[in-house]
């Protein structure tokens, strides 16, 4: 269990004496087990907060408890899966032997080193560049070596931030089934983001976060509480029923005919309406959310909303 | 603590930093050891003079040798956001430099005894013990105020090399015995006056060398364990 109790965390420069208040106030609990999302603006304080889990920053205010003990104190006894938002491996290091040095720092067993390192290497397609330099990897492959290393420990606490930045949509894709093979009772991913679709397909719940503030927590399991969207909708042909089913339908502007911008709607008003429309003799070729519900639940938070 | 076998990233700390650094040092040797070897060929030197030489010659080169290896143990990590993944291990910033630190220390009695070997072996017999007691002192002296900055600045080279010029021009400006104020500033200055090859350096010039030692050690430890590695 991570507890975040009013955690701040403000930079102060040295010769000017300002201060930028970096995280404010952040107060959330994220039970074992789960996968908890962190998505915000670029600057929202995401890895400060991150930072500031780890240990590696000092929060100004408030507490965080890993597990009932202070971050250094868990990490200490216990480890992290980590991956940084910049991966940072020294150069002259070799893929392999990265991988083997990480393992041996995050006590794998001797007997089992050799297998797990070859198991992610394998999980992240590092094989056919075990032998390179880590200077010599794209920055795709520098990234799946990150996240490799932060796997090879198999800890309790996995922690990844921005873990697709800079992976193609193939290892994008394949990232969202490592994420879900991750998912273990005892064990607790924390994952930043400001990739929304990634986050809504492999989190339990998102935390928003703005100018360090946490805004919400979005469920994204829970779709009966989620945002309200709209919809694209799309018929076989021009029907008049649409706005009269749907009060302040318009055609999409621009689009083909047939095609309408049904306004935001709960599940069951359109369900609802998309029956009357039906019973009414139209053909429905499709019923589109035209932004995630996360994506919804973001932009409002961040003051973003229509 | 490390939790789980204490030494078990040893070898790959000796193999990342300290082995290379070794041999970067005894190369430096080799090349300095040169000129005297195509020297003594034709002429061999009587063995007082070599033993001079050779005292003169480490003083100078051990000094290169304890600023080699003593920077960049935290500052590098820390400013090239390697620390990121070694202390999200289970392992504590602590143990974890202080073994490189003590480890930096051993190499560098080593890279000493190399530098002294490779002198006897192509100059002229000469072999001392002393020579390594001068590097260890060296490396007290001007390696642990680098380790403490080391937490601190990228360049901690620097803190080295700046406060053993300012004490020498102060010492040198209030000599000891000659004032009173000399005679305070000898006392609070940093001993680096033990450093040379002249001094003898009584049991009282052992505990302050170790004092000061020790003290730098113990602040390293003090600011990786209360000042955390991303905090600017």
């Amino acid at each position: 269990m991570i507890a975040l109790e009013g955690v701040t965390k403000v930079y102060t420069s040295l010769i000017r004496r300002r201060a930028v208040r970096a995280v404010d106030d952040f107060t959330a609990a994220i039970p074992t087990g789960e996968i908890f999302g962190i998505a915000g603006p670029n600057g929202a304080g995401k890895s400060t907060l991150i930072n500031v889990l780890l240990g590696f920053l000092r929060p100004t205010g408030g507490r965080v408890t890993l597990d009932g003990l202070s971050p250094r104190a868990y990490v200490e006894s216990r480890g992290v899966g980590y991956l940084s938002e910049l991966v940072a491996i020294p150069p002259t290091w070799n893929v392999a032997r990265a991988l083997q040095r990480y393992a041996v720092l995050a006590n794998v067993p001797a007997r089992e080193r050799k297998d797990r390192v070859e198991r992610v290497m394998a999980q992240l397609g590092l094989e056919e560049h075990r032998g390179k330099r880590v200077k010599q990897l794209s920055k795709g492959n520098l990234q799946r070596l990150g996240l490799a290393q932060a796997l090879v420990s198999d800890s309790d606490l996995i922690i990844l931030d921005e873990p697709t930045h800079g992976f193609d949509p193939i290892w994008t894709q394949r990232f969202r089934d490592i994420a879900r093979e991750l998912r273990r009772p005892g064990r607790t991913v924390v994952i930043a983001s400001h990739n929304l679709d990634e986050l809504e397909r492999v989190a339990d719940r998102v935390g928003i976060i703005d100018r360090g503030r946490l805004q919400r927590i979005a469920v994204i399991g829970d779709r009966s509480s989620a945002t309200a969207v709209r919809y694209r909708l799309v018929l076989d042909q021009v029907s008049d029923a649409v706005a009269s089913v749907f009060a302040g339908a318009q055609p999409v502007p621009g689009g083909q005919p047939g095609e309408y911008l049904v306004p935001t709607l709960e599940l069951p008003a359109l369900n609802a309406g998309l029956m009357k429309l039906i019973g009414q003799g139209a053909h429905v070729v499709a019923v589109v959310p035209e932004r995630s519900r996360l994506e919804a639940a973001f932009r409002e938070a961040v003051g973003e909303g229509e | 603590m490390m939790r789980g076998q204490a030494f078990r990233y040893t070898g790959w700390m000796l193999v990342d930093r300290h082995l290379p650094r070794l041999v970067g040092c005894l190369v430096f040797s080799c090349a300095i050891m040169l000129p005297f070897w195509l020297a003594t060929r034709r002429q061999p030197l009587p063995e007082a003079q070599a033993a001079n030489i050779l005292a003169q010659v480490h003083q100078q080169v051990a000094f290169i040798f304890a600023l080699l290896l003593a920077n960049g143990i935290i500052a590098t990590d820390r400013f090239q956001n390697f620390f990121r993944f070694y202390l999200a291990k289970p392992v504590s910033p602590l143990w974890f430099y202080g073994e490189h630190i003590v480890l930096a220390g051993v190499f560098m009695i080593a890279a000493s005894a190399g530098l002294v070997t490779i002198f006897s072996a192509t100059v002229a017999p000469v072999w001392t013990f002393a020579l390594l007691q001068r590097a260890l002192v060296l490396w007290l002296l001007i390696g642990m105020p680098i380790v403490v900055f080391s937490t601190l600045s990228r360049h901690d080279w620097l803190w080295g090399v700046v406060p053993w010029l300012l004490s020498a021009v102060v010492r040198g400006k209030w000599p000891k015995d000659q004032s009173a104020l000399g005679d305070v500033l000898h006392v609070v200055l940093p001993p680096y006056h033990l450093m040379g090859n002249d001094p003898v350096i009584t049991t009282g010039g052992w505990l302050w060398i170790t004092a000061w030692a020790l003290g730098f050690f113990a602040l390293t430890m003090l600011l990786l364990s209360r000042r955390p590695l991303a905090e600017d």
